[in-house]
């Protein structure tokens, strides 16, 4: 087994043992539970061909572990004709009162002391990141780059149920949050939102209550006309204006309603916001 | 009403009237190989699902003269079938089908399959009454790699057409195929000369390749074409003739091909 | 690398082979000495074959005739007939370079040739003949009729001890079904279908009990063994009078509720126990569930279908099946496989309930719109039936036909996941990448190059020592005979190599030191050539 100590802050480094196991799968649920609600630990790594136990990196403080780092070797194509021995970096996860700690970074120069590199048992390393996460910490550390990728992905929304039950919960939340209530008691708008790849949604918020629906009205208050990606930029509050503007006048956003019920609709973004919290798809 | 038909088999020698009748029963049709004795032989007799008794010949019983036959191979695919116009089609049609159904229920064949004119009704009304199945027929595509000789073979039975049109025509084609001349030009008088070179013309016509092939083909109007744009005809004064000329080359003749043609 | 010659006697066997297991349905593939040997037509100076490594991969012919192209009118003319190349060697050209082989100005004239022409598929038309060829299709004035005779091998097939038992591990519900279904149509005897509690019988009787009776003609029964939504159909028919059905009550339920069991088991009947095209009318292909031993064919479809590109896991069937069929949110039932007429699996797609679409893969040399189409058809149907809110999936920027289905069936596009890319070991790296590009570099002098990176992380040897020169790149040992020295620091090499920075970029940027300074330009023929030149896809079962 491999151990690193990192002195000042007591963290310790070492390759997963057999009694982590359970311990490495809860962090990983936790961290990435958006993602087949984190249960995949098993079949990703126990149930792999591939899986060295010895390429797992953890991070423990006074015998529990708090953050973690896999790699699994694989095969992987670079070219039409070739083929390179490989690792693919995954699920690195720090529990959230570890953050900031600089644990990421030590689990990722951990692994670089493994076999697979005294033993040159790879050529090259890749994952999947976010760009910005990338840029701030895979790549002054690791070494990362961009790969020359080509890959589209195609997305399309069946229906908005998960959208309908996250609306009941904020239903609930608005009844228990008078400041909220205060603010909804004179709102009466339906918003009918229209976007290519997604059915429509016809949102009804009046009488102290969001009701969803996935139908057509014929004169809608407002109605908005876009597409995923678009809306999902629009989600973030940074640059949201610029962002606004940039859509309304490259045709990515349209909207239609009197100047009233706009001025009603830019005043309850906040509840907009809330509704649509969660990932749109 | 007495049966004045009968049918047998095939025997030596009867090659030669066969494809006299094949040659006539097709004479309208056009995009078949012409047969001759030789051809036949081999694309009929010695196909490998075929034997003697699967080739059944109709004649009449006094004279003695074939009045149709068919190539029945043990795939159950009728090569070809034939029926002099000049005779009862349906009657010997009738005695064709029961015999090879016959045959071919003995060797143990499960389909029958065949191509008929779509414009010859007896033959479709046979086939309807016996119960076939119209089904999607094969689809032939035609290249054309020396336009010169198809235009001067083309023109030939329409020489009194054209001769009032004493015009000098080049054309020239667009996206030719490196195999094809792109330009030549045709001499319309009396006499109709193909050369496979521009010369001083009264008539020039660009056109792209594949179009001008649509166009020779029957597949596609030469008025539509112009009209389309794909057709550039200088001088403008001349369009009509060139529009003649083009209407006149073009094969309008129905196309059938029989499945010995291709299987 | 493919040689391209004409014909000689001594390619017989394998030309005969190649073509047999290329049209096996066609006379058994028994036909080409008849048609091409003993032709008196034959001439050997007009097929073309394509060879890799002594090997016959690929054959085209042509046969020299009359043809007659207007009344009284005959002209010569070219056949083009039976061109085959080998399932492995396709997508590459061969076919194209078969067709255009001796295809000459000179040779046409020398023959008199005035047309060429061939009966073709008219999708490979479309795609080879017309825009290659300039063939034009031509407007027929030719009917085809059909007719079966006799369900005498589809009678014993279906009767055969080993057809039964297959039938009886595909279909397990046939052990609650008794039925019996009554065909008359035409242009076939009448066909009785009997499925007695797991038991199948098929005879020519004419049904005298109680049993469905479904009256029509061939082609309308044919679709509705093909569609995807067997009810609707079966509606339409009727509604159309295309289709009579008689029979109980009870029974005529017991039908309508195992439509899709029955249309499945019926499929199978037709496709493996009738006679040669029968099913010709009712579309190339149709769509299954997985079964254990596709892997094989399916890894080997997914590594052709992306052979152009890198960034991914070359499959073996044991990845395959874990990285797919395993995968905690993926149902057998969710493993779909679109199958031709001789059950080759000519695309196939594994949708978890997540709504992620981990794999969507098709013959890129079939036709794949028809492929993906039915796929996303039955992978819409699956996921709206399992409750799932959306649908996500991976394919290459470049393919359109994955695009244009997309559209088609309501998605958009949306930026993918990033994927970044590090090198462990540039020594050994480098060669890779040299190696890929073998026989495309050409140069007439040796050099070797002493790459010296700065600020290296530990686990990067700091220093590079490559000879490159007419063998291609290899490591080398001696650092005091280097002809070319560049400084740099890891991440620039990296980009370089992969393609994300230019070298000419990096000079500009001063991110290269190269010395000797007039050396510079053969450095950067060196870095150009080393570049990574293919295009990267993952899919989402590599990264999900």
């Amino acid at each position: 087994m491999m151990t690193g100590m990192d002195e000042s802050k007591d963290f310790l480094y070492r390759t997963l043992g057999d009694k982590d196991q359970e311990d490495v799968k809860r962090l990983v649920e936790s961290t990435f539970e958006d993602f087949l609600n984190g249960k995949y630990w098993d079949w990703k790594y126990k149930l792999n061909p591939n899986f060295d136990q010895s390429l797992v990196g953890v991070a423990e403080k006074d015998g529990r572990i708090i953050g973690c780092n896999h790699w699994l070797p694989r095969t992987l194509k670079i070219s039409g004709s070739i083929e390179a021995k490989a690792i693919l970096g995954a699920d690195i996860a720090v529990r959230p009162e570890y953050r900031g700690h600089g644990i990421g970074k030590e689990l990722l120069l951990f692994m670089r002391s493994s076999q697979v590199i005294t033993k040159k048992l790879a050529v090259i390393s890749y994952m999947f990141s976010d760009p910005n996460l990338s840029k701030s910490l895979y790549e002054p550390v690791a070494g990362y780059v961009s790969a020359p990728s080509t890959t589209v992905s195609y997305v399309k929304l069946l229906n908005w149920n998960e959208l309908k039950k996250r609306v009941n919960v904020l239903n609930q939340e608005i009844q228990a949050n008078k400041e909220k209530l205060e603010k909804m008691a004179k709102l009466d708008l339906t918003l009918l939102l229209e976007l290519p790849s997604a059915p429509r949604l016809l949102l009804r918020l009046n009488n102290n209550r969001i009701e969803v629906d996935e139908t057509h009205l014929k004169n809608p208050k407002v109605t908005l006309r876009s597409d995923l990606y678009t809306l999902t930029i629009l989600k973030k509050r940074k640059g949201r204006i610029r962002n606004l503007l940039k859509a309304l006048l490259t045709g990515k956003l349209k909207i239609r309603g009197s100047l009233m019920d706009l001025f009603r609709f830019y005043q309850n973004l906040w509840l907009i916001e809330e509704i649509f919290s969660k990932k749109i798809s | 009403m007495e049966n004045q038909y009968e049918a047998r088999t095939f025997i030596e020698g009867d090659e030669a009237e066969l494809v006299r009748l094949f040659n006539q029963a097709h004479d309208r049709y056009v995009g078949f190989v012409p047969k001759t004795e030789d051809y036949w032989k081999w694309c009929c007799r010695d196909r490998p699902d075929v034997s003697d008794e699967g080739i059944i010949i109709v004649e009449e019983k006094k004279s003695r003269k074939k009045a149709g036959y068919a190539v029945a191979g043990k795939s159950g695919n009728i090569w070809e079938l034939c029926v002099d116009p000049n005779t009862d089609k349906w009657r010997v049609l009738s005695i064709i089908f029961e015999v090879a159904t016959k045959y071919l229920e003995k060797v143990h064949a499960e389909q029958m399959i065949l191509n008929v004119p779509s414009d010859d009704l007896a033959m479709q009304e046979a086939c309807e009454r016996l119960n076939f199945s119209a089904v999607t027929p094969d689809q032939m595509f035609i290249g054309i790699t020396d336009f010169e000789t198809l235009i001067e073979v083309l023109t030939n039975n329409s020489k009194k057409e054209l001769a009032s049109l004493k015009e000098t025509i080049t054309v020239q084609l667009l996206n030719a195929r490196p195999w094809v001349n792109p330009t030549f030009s045709i001499k319309v008088d009396d006499e109709i000369k193909v050369f496979p070179n521009a010369m001083s013309s009264s008539i020039n016509i660009k056109v792209d390749s594949d179009v001008f092939t649509r166009i020779l083909l029957g597949e596609s109007k030469p008025t539509i074409e112009l009209l389309k744009g794909k057709l550039k005809i200088r001088p403008i004064r001349k369009i009509y003739k060139a529009l003649k000329f083009l209407n006149a080359v073009q094969i309008r003749d129905p196309w059938f091909q029989p499945s010995s043609d291709y299987g | 690398m493919y040689k391209y010659r004409l014909f000689s006697s001594n390619d017989s066997d394998a030309v005969r082979r190649l073509i047999k297991a290329t049209f096996p349905n066609f006379l058994e593939g028994e036909y080409w000495d008849w048609k091409h040997l003993h032709n008196p037509r034959f001439d050997p100076s007009i097929v073309a074959i394509a060879e890799e490594n002594g090997k016959i991969v690929g054959c085209s012919h042509w046969l020299q005739g009359s043809f007659k192209i207007a009344k009284g009118a005959a002209v010569k003319s070219l056949l083009t007939c039976d061109l085959a190349v080998r399932p492995g060697h396709r997508n590459r050209g061969v076919a194209r370079r078969l067709l255009l082989l001796r295809r000459t100005r000179e040779m046409f004239k020398q023959r008199g040739i005035v047309v060429n022409y061939d009966f073709a598929d008219p999708r490979l038309a479309k795609k080879l003949y017309s825009p290659l060829l300039g063939y034009t299709k031509v407007r027929l004035s030719t009917k085809k009729y059909f007719k079966i005779i006799s369900w005498k091998s589809l009678i014993n097939s279906v009767s055969r001890k080993e057809f039964q038992q297959n039938l009886k591990r595909k279909f397990p519900k046939l052990e609650k079904l008794d039925l019996t279904i009554f065909f008359k149509t035409r242009s076939a005897p009448p066909l009785t279908i009997s499925l007695s509690y797991g038991t199948v019988k098929a005879s020519e009787e004419v049904c005298g009990g109680d049993c469905i009776t479904v009256e029509g003609d061939l082609r309308t029964f044919l679709s509705l063994v093909q569609t995807q939504n067997v009810r609707r159909r079966l509606l339409v028919a009727i509604l159309e009078r295309k289709i009579k059905i008689k029979g109980s009550f009870s029974k005529l339920f017991e039908t309508y509720r195992n439509a899709s069991l029955l249309q499945a088991l019926f499929k199978i009947i037709v496709t493996r126990a009738t006679p040669v095209g029968l099913l010709e009318e009712a579309g190339q292909f149709s769509i299954r569930g997985y079964e254990d031993g596709d892997e094989i064919e399916i890894a080997q479809l997914f590594n052709k279908a992306y052979m152009n590109y890198g960034g991914f896991a070359p499959r073996t069937p044991e990845y395959w099946r874990w990285c797919c069929l395993e995968r905690p949110d993926v149902e057998r039932k969710a493993v779909l496989v679109v199958v031709d007429r001789h059950e080759s699996i000519a695309g196939y797609a594994v949708v978890g309930k997540s709504g992620s679409i981990w794999e969507l893969c098709y013959d890129h040399e079939r036709e794949g719109e028809e492929i993906v189409s039915l796929l996303l058809d039955n992978l819409v149907d699956y996921l709206e039936k399992i409750g799932a809110t959306s649908i996500v999936l991976n394919a290459p920027g470049e393919d359109s036909i994955v695009n244009r289905a997309c559209e088609k069936f309501g998605f958009e596009a949306y930026p993918t996941p990033k994927m970044f890319v590090s090198v462990l070991d540039f020594g050994r790296f480098i060669p890779l990448l040299a190696e890929s590009k073998k026989g495309k570099w050409a140069t007439d002098s040796d050099e070797t190059l002493l790459v010296k990176l700065k600020n290296t992380p530990f686990w990067i040897n700091d220093t590079i020592l490559m000879k490159v020169g007419r063998n291609g790149v290899q490591a080398a040992s001696d650092s005091q005979h280097a002809t070319i020295k560049v400084e740099t620091d890891f991440i620039t090499l990296t980009s370089l190599l992969f393609g994300i920075m230019s070298p000419v970029q990096a000079l500009t940027h001063l991110k290269l030191e190269v010395e000797p300074f007039w050396k510079i330009p053969k450095l950067l023929s060196i870095l150009s050539y080393l570049q990574m030149e293919a295009k990267w896809f993952f899919p989402l079962s590599d990264f999900g």
